[in-house]
């Protein structure tokens, strides 16, 4: 692995496809699932209700993951993941700007079968296919196959679908981390699609244009795009990414907008009659989630905490984890369990859904245990430490004070209170803790608490 | 390695060597002829040395007898480029594909590309397809070329490679030549000398990415004006079908094929026109019919409107299968662009008209439905009009709920008629009758219950009955602005000081955080605690480092006006001594002077190591002061009259709020004595006259700005003083606009012309506002001694104010003053400057305003504008606390008509949240917009398009856009251009309320003349007939009551 990118190859057993059905009108439509340890999953096959939603949703995952929001960068050709359990197939996809999450879910009902399989893949997202989807109606019958049965596959017999991309460090932090934000998100907003579907259209396209940072305000019954904050206000930046969502809402429920005023995170919620889309918008196009660093303290302590293994052990699929009940399980508080959810999370064994509120398994099929090392705010806090010189000051009450070595040999004063942490970097005074804490106070952090053998793994500064 | 064969691969080496260095090619392919795969490993590694240090331009000894090395001064350009593609020829023929992958062969020359083949057709290696596929996907090309590539396929020294860009590669290359490469002959004509092609590639031409450079070039050859007949795919393949050299249904077949692929608009469009190229028959139309409606389902607009065209052909030859049309079309309402939605409908039309069966009906029905979720509002009605006649009452199931959902989102006049066919209510009235909490009667109870005193204050002199209340408009002191204004928090502490201040380098905020930051600095930077060096050491190398640089958004790199006086002041209470910085950028002018002498006396105060709370220092958002809180800080620190900080006093004036001011002046009067107990009084509106010296002059005229923000002083100042310096002072101070005279306003929308470099330029739209008594800028003709006579002027005028009169002039004067010049306008280069300028006054913001009317209309049209903070000068529209004046609604009406999405959304906010209020009228706002459009560069897309935002909140907001629009309407002379976005908009929103135009806007459509769009929506405007207050009506006006009287609900009955 280099330092910025990641050899991956999606591996399919045959291309993805939507063929004319054998013998009956309809079609089929069959999404390879990538092999991982040399097998091919095969999770699911069964007539979908809604074809016309089906194929508007995961065309709208694909072209959230085939596209760059932020510069007109060819993207890299990366396929959305799919994770299926017995009430839910999730298809989940990453922008490649790193700024964009969507998740579709489709509950059990919107199939004519049972779900039966369990696990997490990629699966292939090819251009003939993705025009196919594209001409799914509803009325006509379409077959759905997320992998492939031996029987199948033998009489296929069409060739192995091999696509080496390079996986920038960024996007897999990313596609961890967006979790840890979802987390975060309460309900803000809540329109009915007719209204939905005028906002979103008044939205401007122009990626330049949306990048100014406006303020979704309620007006009336619907919403609308202020240029300036109120009370109940949402702040958006790169309103094209939320366009996204047009072609989505005829059919649709509702439309609810969640945001986490901390980090600025904005989620866009489409409700369909047994499906949603859940589309999460970092705070600024040019910033993706990966190096937001929510999660950095909690890696710097090495996601010690001792709950962690123990979590990681009850995870079987579930679609939707109660971190009481395993904190009872486990005899650990819920506040720890939830904890470690999140840093699972982080390392792509957990994803968050927040319309219900909980945790969910999948195993994201990519190795992100190295990736957390490549942390470059947390690998510079270890190599401050690992160099000497921050000390602590005082301590007063709850509160810390400590000095830490910068740059230019200022030091800086870092204090750690319950009441608000607190550095004199230019970092730390231009966020104030909205994009994460500075290499400093990791370091004070893990000074204070004694815990510098974090240091270990130091690596060149950036 | 020793014995006899290793000499003899010593001695084969030392000759290719030889050779290499000599650059001779041929002889280097006949030397590795003969060898045996295991010799040519052995030469592997010194040939591959041998290359990389040609490459690395290493020392190497050439043969002393080549007249290549002669050519060349080895240090500076290393090996001749023949010698280096001899050796990457020779590497070819001995090293392994892990070497050879790493060649570049960019200076083969036809001759080397013979060498190359016969190299390989020598050795033959096993790896040479797997290497052909390598290099053609290269992110920088493949280092040979096509020709090269295509003789190893032929020859079968290599398969034909699977990647597209071998296509790709042929696709451009037998089009542009390439490697010096240029063609006489047409491309149809050089394929016929590789009849294979025709076979393979060429079909491949339509499953990979192109583009109309190869499609359709428009090459300059040698020797040749315009591009060779013949010289693209699309000729050549034309016409080698028409020679019968390739199947024309064939082709037909694969460019429509491509056209449902996942291909890019750019490569589609190449293949769409191909296709038309090809002229297919009917027959040949009717073959492909279904191939045509999978195009219906494309989501892009080119290839969906090609399929409708084909398909449209179809249907007037009646060879149209209509009921898989219908089911396929609905994709085409899915596209933005309204032209393919028309023409999906047109045929939707004509498939209904020629077969009235169910299930065409049923999805026809769907269709519409579709299409009436449609951006485009045309689209919208003629997905009405085209299943005018299908019934829908009976419609199944489904389709009533696609047209119940339909019903929420088109305008009120299309969901009326849409409603009436499905039998329902339409959603106006319902919404009506949910929303009507305010009840009349109620609503009547709480007006009775007001005192006289609550009615003036809330403009409600009688009952309104069923109509709008008039206009809004109150005394000064009658209103209440810091009623759920949000409070001010000062700084507190010491660690919250120089966290504010670190935030404040990086990144400013907003105007009152500068405020908070002064406070606190005033309050608290005197104290240096323990360890005060050590928690500023890092914001003192911060603001040492961003010296003279450049920040957007902080205050650290600030390199002139009022920003670098600020940073003047964070160094001075930093380092304990006084800092002046000397800037190159143009002194601060208008109220940036103030609010730098402000600064100014906050730095000498830290320098001279004094505390104590800062009087200007806003306890409320928009800059207001409690009064009560101005009589405490005045009584922790007394002694106004000799003052050393009168801009802080006069600041500290004009910014009392109008609230509490009785209870203000019975503590001044029990707290306070002497002089600041009389200019208290008299500021708040007590009894006591001022007594007017020459350094309190313009303390006394602060103080008499803030009792009456409108209107003359004179009466108030009359006999302040009979001293001929004080009267000199005051005069001198007096003299601008808004101080002893409030300002009067006239303005007029019209054009100017403006100096470019290449001279004057056009036409440009501009709102002229003009003040009385402002002074308008002049140029006089440049003199050498101009510059000098000017600074000493200037030196004199400091000095004189300084001993004499404490003030050059009075802030509120100082306002009229914003540059208006991009050249002066340092100042105001961003939103907290702006914003800072219009707390100078808040009392009255009018100067300002109408400085953002002058700015945002310079812009109007011009997209760069964004990019400028405009916006900002719209802010005080939203301070709810005051009635609009003719100002305000000038700049409302400005921002509404500005391309700027900034300006233009804090006008549409500053709308929204008047008209919820009750601040804003349609009478005023419609009569300045009429006004506007005098300019003749208003543009009604965009005053329409603001406006729909307005009117989509409720009905008191569609009750005031369409008094708004139609007092426009009666006042335009004759109809303008784009007129018809406000009538759809006046259309609207008085389908919503069920009311008919003015009889003066009735005339103005009534002489609407043609058939035209703008002529068929007067038409519909003008018959618009009354019937008595609808219920939405009534709900506004009792919407608009409920908000006037809520105002001044809960205020003392008799308060003044």
């Amino acid at each position: 692995m280099s330092a910025t990118a990641l050899d991956y190859t999606y591996r399919y057993q045959q291309p993805s496809s939507l063929t004319p059905a054998a013998g009956a009108a309809g079609s089929r439509l069959h999404l390879a699932t990538c092999s991982g340890a040399g097998e091919h999953p095969h999770f699911f096959a069964g007539a979908a209700r809604r074809p016309l939603l089906l194929g508007k949703l995961l065309l709208a995952l694909s072209d959230v993951v085939r596209t760059h929001f932020y510069q007109p960068f060819r993207p890299a050709l990366m396929d959305p993941v799919v994770t299926a359990s017995e009430e839910m197939l999730r298809f989940e996809g990453f922008s490649s700007c790193c700024g964009v999450y969507a998740r579709v879910d489709f509950e059990a009902e919107s199939f004519d079968a049972e779900l039966t399989g369990r696990g997490t893949t990629n699966v292939d997202f090819n251009d003939p296919m993705r025009s196919a989807l594209a001409r799914l109606r509803d009325g006509e019958p379409v077959r759905l196959a997320v992998g492939r049965d031996e029987v199948s596959i033998e009489r296929s017999g069409a060739a192995t679908v091999e696509k080496k991309v390079k996986l920038p460090v960024r996007w897999l932090k990313g596609f961890g981390e967006v979790q840890a934000y979802q987390a975060e998100l309460e309900p803000r907003l809540e329109v009915p699609p007719p209204e939905a579907l005028r906002f979103v259209r008044t939205l401007p396209r122009n990626a330049r244009a949306s990048q100014r940072p406006g303020f979704v305000t309620r007006s009336g019954r619907s919403l609308r795009l202020s240029p300036r904050e109120s009370p109940g206000s949402v702040r958006l930046a790169g309103t094209h990414r939320v366009r996204l969502l047009e072609p989505l809402l005829p059919g649709a429920r509702l439309l609810r907008l969640w945001s986490d005023e901390g980090s600025g995170v904005t989620a866009w919620e489409i409700e369909h009659p047994q499906a949603r889309v859940f589309l999460v918008l970092s705070p600024e196009v040019s910033r993706g989630f990966s190096g937001e660093g929510q999660l950095l303290e909690l890696l710097a302590a090495g996601g010690g905490h001792g709950v962690l293994r123990q979590v990681r052990a009850q995870l079987h699929w579930q679609t939707r984890i109660d971190p009481e009940g395993l904190a009872a399980r486990l005899g650990a508080e819920p506040m720890q369990v939830h904890g470690a959810l999140a840093a699972l999370g982080a390392r792509g064994l957990a994803g968050y859904d927040a319309a219900s509120g909980t945790f969910f398994h999948r195993e994201l099929p990519f190795d992100l245990d190295r990736v957390e090392v490549l942390q470059p705010r947390l690998r510079n806090a270890r190599r401050l430490i690992a160099e000497g010189g921050a000390r602590v000051l005082r301590r007063q009450g709850g509160a810390v004070d400590v000095e830490v070595p910068g740059s230019s040999g200022v030091r800086h004063q870092v204090r750690l209170a319950a009441g608000g942490d607190r550095c004199t970097c230019p970092w730390w005074s231009r966020y104030q803790g909205r994009r994460g804490p500075c290499k400093h106070l990791l370091v004070a952090r893990l000074v204070a608490e004694g815990d510098a053998s974090a240091a270990a793994p130091a690596g060149p500064a950036t | 390695m020793s014995g006899p064969a290793a000499g003899d691969h010593r001695e084969r080496f030392e000759r290719l060597r030889d050779l290499i260095l000599r650059a001779e090619i041929e002889p280097v392919a006949e030397l590795l002829a003969p060898l045996e795969e295991k010799d040519r490993q052995r030469l592997s590694g010194p040939v591959w040395k041998l290359q990389r240090a040609l490459e690395r331009g290493d020392e190497v000894e050439p043969p002393s007898d080549s007249p290549i090395w002669a050519r060349v001064r080895k240090e500076l350009l290393g090996a001749p480029m023949e010698v280096l593609s001899a050796a990457q020829l020779a590497v070819l023929g001995v090293c392994p594909m892990s070497r050879v992958r790493g060649l570049r062969f960019w200076f083969l020359e036809p001759k080397g590309r013979r060498t190359l083949i016969r190299i390989l057709r020598d050795r033959r290696p096993e790896w040479l397809g797997d290497w052909v596929e390598h290099v053609l996907q290269l992110e920088d090309g493949p280092p040979i070329d096509w020709s090269t590539i295509r003789d190893l396929v032929r020859e079968g020294l290599c398969p034909r490679p699977e990647s597209p860009a071998y296509v790709q590669l042929m696709a451009r290359r037998m089009v542009s030549g390439g490697w010096g490469q240029t063609f006489d002959r047409p491309l149809d004509e050089r394929l016929l000398d590789d009849p294979a092609l025709l076979e393979v590639e060429v079909w491949s031409l339509f499953e990979v990415e192109t583009g109309p450079e190869v499609w359709y070039p428009k090459l300059l050859v040698k020797g040749r004006q315009g591009p060779i007949p013949g010289s693209g795919w699309a000729e050549a393949l034309r016409r080698l079908a028409e020679r019968g050299e390739l199947d024309r249904q064939r082709l037909l077949d694969h460019s429509l094929e491509s056209l449902a692929s996942g291909l890019s608009p750019r490569t589609l469009s190449s293949h769409r026109r191909f296709h038309e190229s090809l002229e297919p028959t009917l027959d040949e139309i009717t073959a492909r019919q279904k191939a045509y409606r999978v195009l219906l389902g494309s989501r892009h607009g080119a290839v969906a409107g090609f399929g409708l065209k084909m398909l449209g052909r179809l249907h007037r030859a009646g060879r149209l299968e209509t009921v898989p049309f219908l089911a396929a079309v609905t994709p085409v309402f899915e596209l933005p662009a309204k032209a393919h939605a028309l023409r999906a409908l047109a045929l939707v039309a004509r498939c209904l008209d020629g077969d009235g069966e169910s299930r065409v009906s049923d999805l026809a029905l769907k269709a519409a439905a579709a299409a009436l979720l449609h951006p485009s509002r045309e689209v919208r009605e003629r997905a009405l009009e085209a299943t005018a006649r299908v019934p829908l009452e009976a419609a199944d199931g489904e389709i009533r709920e696609d047209f119940e959902q339909a019903l929420g989102f088109v305008e009120p006049a299309l969901a009326r008629r849409l409603a009436e066919r499905l039998g329902i209510d339409a959603p106006g009235t319902a919404e009506a009758g949910a929303d009507a909490v305010v009840e009349e009667r109620e609503l009547r109870r709480r007006f009775d219950a007001l005192s006289r005193t609550q009615r003036q204050r809330a403009g409600l002199e009688a009952w309104p009955g069923a109509s709008l209340p008039p206009p809004w408009r109150t005394g000064f002191r009658r209103l209440r602005v810091l009623r759920g204004a949000e409070r001010v928090a000062p700084i507190r502490d010491f660690d919250q000081l120089v966290d504010a201040v670190s935030h404040t380098v990086e990144i400013v905020d907003s105007a009152t955080e500068v405020e908070r930051l002064l406070g606190g600095l005033a309050r608290l930077g005197a104290h240096r605690p323990a360890g005060f060096a050590r928690r500023t050491e890092a914001l003192a190398s911060r603001l040492d480092k961003s010296s003279g640089g450049f920040t957007a958004s902080g205050l650290g790199g600030s390199w002139g006006g009022v920003p670098l006086a600020i940073v003047d002041l964070l160094r001075t209470w930093l380092t304990g001594r006084r800092v002046r910085t000397r800037s190159w950028v143009r002194v601060s002018t208008g109220p940036y002077r103030f609010l730098r002498q402000r600064v100014n006396e906050v730095a000498v105060r830290l320098a001279r190591g004094h505390a104590g709370p800062l009087l200007a220092e806003p306890t409320h958002r928009h800059g207001w002061i409690d009064p009560r809180a101005l009589v405490e800080r005045v009584a922790e620190r007394p002694g106004l009259g000799a003052t050393r900080e009168p801009a802080d006093l006069v600041q500290a004036l004009l910014r009392l709020a109008p609230d509490h001011r009785r209870e203000a002046r019975e503590a001044a009067g029990r707290r306070l004595s002497g002089f600041d107990r009389d200019l208290i009084d008299f500021a708040l509106g007590g009894e006591r006259r001022p007594r007017i010296a020459p350094r309190t002059a313009a303390v006394w005229l602060a103080a008499a700005r803030c009792r009456s923000p409108d209107g003359s002083l004179r009466p108030l100042l009359d006999g302040a003083t009979r001293r001929p310096l004080a009267k000199a002072a005051l005069r001198f101070v007096a003299s601008g606009p808004d101080a002893l005279e409030s300002a009067r306003y006239s303005w007029r929308a019209t054009t100017t012309s403006r100096r470019v470099f290449w001279g004057e330029a056009g036409a440009w739209p501009y709102v002229e506002v003009r003040v009385e008594g402002r002074p308008e800028k002049t140029t006089s003709p440049y003199t050498p001694w101009e510059p000098l006579r000017k600074r000493a002027a200037r030196a004199l005028e400091r000095q004189a104010v300084k001993v004499l009169f404490t003030m050059r002039e009075l802030p509120t004067s100082a306002l009229h003053r914003m540059a208006d010049d991009a050249w002066e306008d340092y100042d105001q280069q961003t939103a907290w400057q702006v914003e800072w300028a219009r707390q100078v006054w808040p009392a009255n913001t009018d100067a300002i305003l109408a400085s953002g009317v002058r700015w945002i209309s310079r812009g109007i049209d011009y997209t760069g504008a964004a990019s400028s903070p405009h916006h900002a000068y719209l802010g005080s529209l939203l301070d709810s606390g005051r009635p609009w004046t003719e100002i305000a609604y000038l700049a409302a009406g400005t921002g509404l008509l500005a391309r700027d999405p900034d300006v233009r959304g804090v006008a549409v906010d500053a709308l929204v949240e008047g008209i919820g209020d009750g601040r804003v009228h349609p009478e005023p706002l419609g009569e300045i917009l009429a006004g506007l459009w005098q300019g003749g560069w208003a543009k009604a897309n965009r005053l329409a398009s603001g406006l729909e935002e307005v009117a989509r909140v409720g009905p008191l907001h569609e009750l005031v856009v369409a008094g708004t629009l139609d007092r426009l309407v009666a006042g335009w002379p004759s109809i303008p251009h784009g007129a018809h976005h406000v009538f759809q908009l006046l259309d609207d929103a008085l389908a919503a309320l069920e009311a008919p135009v003015s009889e003066d806007a009735a005339r103005v459509l009534e002489s609407v003349r043609g058939g035209g769009k703008t002529a068929r929506l007067a038409r519909s405007l003008a018959q618009r007939r009354a019937g008595g207050p609808s219920p939405r009506n009534a709900l506004a006006c009792r919407l608009a009551l409920d908000a006037r009287i809520r105002r001044v609900e809960g205020l003392p009955a008799n308060a003044r």
